[in-house]
């Protein structure tokens, strides 16, 4: 093999390695940031169904590039109740499935769970039903964002 | 019924404290409708999780006076009396029997027991709470000592806290070891 294919045949193996090792940093980061999943359902008869999910990245960046809210007294509170909360959320991640909050009465249900890597916020009443499925780590990304 | 509800605030206090321990043993709340219309609230956290969130209380709920039936109760009245209570030896303490209820607070093996029972056989509130956990939550001056609640809640044992029965709902509050499956797989 000549000296310009073997530089030829590193360049190419190089790139491969780069763009599969990009392609799967990329699936990785996606898979781990999870799905926010959004769905609410018109019980009534001539009601509809709305199903929203996006993928946690798209969370984590926005959570990442959107400014803070410029009011002294909200970042204030902010910022005293964020540690808390953001160590409530690291925790969060290491319990296992459970209901930490059930309440049902006339009117409908509440639900909050853990489910897996998500928090799920279940709410149902005659009318309608609304899941609302947020990754754990978005929401520590955020309480980290609020902290700052 | 203002010493039932002076016993349910006295328990929402210390029940809200008693989240405070920095273990993995769950804290749970539950209530039931009694009157037939099948509500219900059921809290779980664990320990652990709700003592981190105590700091974040500081300074803001520590202040004031607790209100009972619409009447403002003096802490350092509810301070004097407890700290007669607690260094007397164990026994019975507070008997009070009037037309409404029976009201019995004993202290025995650790704990300060509360037992109201409406006469007319309505409400009926059975409360145990460990004798530190009630130190720390009532040593805090004017305000509550939030480190020393959850100081105190490390070392309270697994159990129940607080039953309530009455003509409207039944109230469970109690620290076990892990948490309880929901009581319905899917609302």
């Amino acid at each position: 093999m000549k000296s310009g294919e073997r530089l030829a045949l590193a360049v190419i193996l190089g790139l491969v390695l780069l763009v599969g090792g990009s392609t799967g940093a990329a699936a990785y980061a996606w898979h781990r940031a999870g799905t926010v999943r959004i769905a609410v359902h018109d019980a009534q008869p001539d009601g509809s169904d709305f199903t929203m999910s996006l993928p946690g990245i798209l969370l984590n960046t926005a959570i990442a590039i959107c400014p803070m809210p410029n009011d002294p007294e909200l970042n204030a509170r902010l910022h005293e109740a964020a540690p808390a909360l953001r160590e409530v959320t690291s925790r969060l991640s290491t319990l296992p499935d459970v209901v930490f909050l059930d309440v049902k009465n006339d009117q409908g249900t509440i639900r909050v769970e853990k489910q897996g890597a998500d928090l799920l916020i279940r709410v149902v009443s005659p009318q309608e039903r609304v899941e609302i499925a947020v990754p754990i780590e978005s929401v520590r990304k955020l309480m980290r964002k609020l902290e700052v | 019924m203002r010493k039932l509800l002076g016993a349910l605030v006295l328990a929402s206090v210390t029940g809200s404290a008693s989240a405070a321990a920095s273990d993995d043993r769950w804290i749970h709340l539950r209530v039931d409708d009694a009157g037939g219309e099948n509500g219900r609230v059921d809290i779980q956290v664990p320990v652990g999780l709700v003592s981190t969130l105590l700091p974040a209380l500081k300074g803001k709920h520590g202040h004031g006076a607790i209100h009972v039936d619409g009447n403002e109760v003096d802490m350092a009245e509810i301070r004097g009396y407890w700290n007669a209570v607690r260094s007397a030896k164990d026994g019975q303490y507070v008997t009070v029997r009037d037309d409404d209820s029976d009201v019995r607070i004993s202290k025995s093996g650790g704990f300060l027991r509360v037992t109201v029972d409406d006469r007319d056989g309505g409400s009926r509130v059975r409360m145990k709470m460990p004798i530190s956990l009630v130190d720390a939550v009532l040593a805090g001056g004017d305000t509550l000592d939030v480190d020393a609640v959850g100081a105190a809640l490390a070392k309270i044992p697994t159990g129940e806290i607080l039953t309530v029965d009455d003509e409207d709902s039944h109230v469970r509050v109690w620290i076990d070891g892990e948490a309880a499956p929901a009581r319905e797989d899917r609302p």
